[in-house]
């Protein structure tokens, strides 16, 4: 398949066509750069005075090519269809084998993240058990009632580390009752069901 | 008697009177401690309870039937056995019917009444239910292909008559690793009930 940009993106993308493979490299680097720890004002200024061109056109230029790497990877090009794209989007031959290595080399990670982002529901993060007799309480002098606390720890978002605690008691007879449920959910996920819902979806 | 009940001079005068056939009827002896258990068991919000006297006097009845409430409470919360119950009754009042009616009452119901008692305090919420659904996501607007299965589980808790929920997403793995750990806690409680 080949990917169709958007008018816009495709104007930022064909700004890096003129460019040297010296350049070009040193825009996979911006790129590279910007993936990993965001836009850097300091090197587009650096680098407009290098090239003598306004600091848009390159702030344009690494942001064009970045999102070309992000919707390749959400189309899950792979490296054929990648080539084919850039060729048919007007870049040469030996443009072409530098952006190509730069896709194949970040595809995964940039992959695993577009499958990570997004709105969150909290998520079961870890749990920690205690096991307890209460022998007294002010409103039951003598008593033997074994209970079992859980820790349950949730995280509610990824980009800050918030985990929340909560703390709960259950009884045995109930504990023994959520570990059933639960282990019949899990068994869900491991039928037959699932497994023909996947191929069919794939 | 050795335990000393935590009851007030007035709780012990009003047992009096509901002791003393002279003062109660015995039907209505028999409505007072049917609507005093039904409380404590299901602890309604409102006593609808109506207690006309043997003689013309007026009579307070959510008194009445505070007292007999108190005394049962007081009695499970020190877990009296009927004889000790029988014992602090005869020093109240000497009509042996009722006292044997009201220890008998109290006797089959004891059970309940501690385990009403247990849930009072400032324990974590309790666990009482669970929910759960399967999702699988098929596709996300930042990943056009992804087929991932995706747990949601529900929990219902329970702390002072308030029913609330803990929910929670999980993958397949993360519930494995909750089930697993779910596991060792029952084996543990099992073991030690075994003993």
């Amino acid at each position: 398949m080949l990917l169709t940009l958007k008018p816009d993106h495709k104007r930022h993308v064909l700004l890096l066509t003129g460019h040297t493979p010296q350049v070009l490299q040193d825009f996979c680097k911006l790129a590279l750069d910007y993936l990993q720890k965001g836009p850097n004002t300091k090197l587009y200024n650096a680098a407009a005075q290098k090239l003598d061109v306004e600091v848009s056109v390159i702030k344009n230029s690494v942001e064009g090519l970045v999102n070309l790497l992000i919707e390749s990877c959400r189309y899950k090009l792979n490296s054929e269809d990648f080539r084919d794209s850039i060729i048919s989007l007007g870049f040469s031959e030996q443009q072409e084998v530098i952006l190509s290595k730069l896709y194949n080399v970040k595809k995964d990670e940039i992959s695993n993240t577009l499958k990570d982002i997004g709105f969150k529901l909290p998520e079961y993060h870890d749990m920690e058990w205690r096991f307890e007799v209460q022998i007294a309480s002010r409103a039951l002098l003598k008593q033997v009632a074994p209970l079992i606390t859980l820790d349950l720890s949730i995280k509610n978002s990824d980009r800050d580390e918030n985990i929340e605690h909560v703390l709960l008691q259950t009884d045995p007879v109930n504990l023994s009752h959520i570990t059933q449920q639960l282990e019949e959910a899990l068994q869900e996920g491991y039928s037959q069901h699932i497994r023909r819902l996947s191929r069919t979806i794939k | 008697m050795d335990i000393i009940m935590e009851l007030s001079k007035d709780t012990i005068d009003g047992l009096t009177n509901i002791l003393n056939i002279n003062i109660v009827t015995d039907d209505n002896f028999l409505q007072i401690l049917e609507t005093a258990i039904s409380y404590i068991h299901e602890n309604p919000m409102e006593i609808k309870c109506i207690i006309k006297k043997s003689d013309s006097k007026p009579v307070l009845t959510r008194k009445v039937f505070t007292d007999v409430v108190c005394l049962l409470i007081e009695a499970a919360r020190h877990d009296l056995d009927e004889e000790s119950l029988r014992n602090f009754l005869n020093l109240v009042y000497i009509d042996e019917k009722r006292v044997t009616k009201l220890s008998e009452v109290y006797i089959n119901n004891k059970t309940a009444i501690q385990s009403q008692l247990e849930l009072i305090g400032n324990n974590p919420s309790h666990i009482i239910d669970i929910d759960w659904h399967l999702d699988y996501c098929v596709k996300l607007d930042t990943c056009n292909s992804l087929s991932v299965p995706l747990y949601h589980v529900r929990l219902s808790t329970k702390k002072h008559e308030t029913i609330d929920h803990v929910t929670f997403s999980c993958t397949i793995q993360q519930l494995q690793e909750l089930v697993f750990k779910l596991k060792d806690a029952i084996r543990y409680s099992e073991k030690l009930t075994n003993v």
